[in-house]
């Protein structure tokens, strides 16, 4: 569960000792660890590499990876593509998880 | 409340969860996203041990294969580690890894996950003890399953 482009914090839960997130990725939602990240927060920008929040980004920055990923998908680049693919892969997930939305 | 799929997600990558924040860092680099369709062979018997797998989502069959076919050893569900060998030096498979459903995995290459565990032992040692929790279980879920067809195969003889 990786990602190219930041997601943004949408929830927050400690379970244990971890700190998790629900964190949005475009119109789809993953729980991700926030571990390695203590100081972000909901509305934050986090980077996500399988399945661990691993650097918070500022909210300017996030916006222009996704104002770069959608200008290569008007342009035909292959990078929404290997997105798409990410999530295609993720459906092996349960579908609670896939489909989760922002409360 | 909290949603019960946090509360599963710390179930099935507790392996990496449970680790120490400094540790998780050297980790994590290493780490790379694996999926395998249903049916798919993720690694054969006596293949040379190329990448250590937990299960992220998804059933794994280990199966024996010397005989005729494939005789099912151990059903592996979200949470479980496969390819221990690749934590050996020069080692191969033992058993033979299908997937049974889309499965998705956190897998380490043999090389890198020994390199980085031999840079750094503290690391090394505490991913250790995690695994050894799991293999622990395994172990034991693998002895009941045993005294479960040992019972099932008395029973049959005394009738």
């Amino acid at each position: 569960m990786s990602f190219e482009i930041p997601g943004k914090i949408v929830e927050e839960y400690t379970v244990r000792k971890n700190r998790l997130g629900l964190v949005q990725f475009g119109d789809t939602c993953r729980p991700i660890f926030l571990d390695l990240v203590p100081d972000a927060h909901v509305g934050d920008y986090v980077r996500v590499h399988v399945g661990f929040a691993t650097e918070r980004v500022s909210a300017e920055l996030a916006q222009r990876a996704i104002e770069q990923l959608e200008h290569e998908q008007l342009n035909g680049n292959g990078t929404l593509r290997n997105v798409e693919r990410a999530l295609e892969a993720d459906e092996a997930l349960p579908e609670t998880v896939r489909r989760s939305k922002p409360r | 409340m909290i949603p019960d799929e946090f509360v599963k997600m710390t179930q099935t990558y507790r392996v990496l969860s449970e680790l120490e924040p400094e540790q998780l860092r050297k980790l994590l680099p290493i780490a790379e996203d694996k999926q395998f369709r249903s049916g798919q062979v993720i690694f054969r018997e006596g293949d040379q041990s190329s990448f250590f797998h937990l299960i992220v989502s998804g059933e794994v069959a280990l199966e024996e294969t010397a005989g005729s076919k494939p005789v099912l050893v151990q059903t592996l569900h979200p949470g479980e580690a496969m390819g221990w060998s690749a934590l050996a030096s020069d080692s191969r498979t033992h058993f033979q890894a299908r997937a049974l459903s889309p499965v998705s995995t956190i897998a380490f290459s043999s090389a890198r996950i020994r390199e980085a565990c031999e840079r750094d032992t503290g690391m090394g040692f505490a991913l250790m003890k995690k695994l050894l929790d799991v293999v622990t279980e395994r172990l034991d879920a693998t002895r009941m399953q045993l005294a479960g067809r040992n019972g099932d195969l008395q029973s049959t003889q005394a009738n």
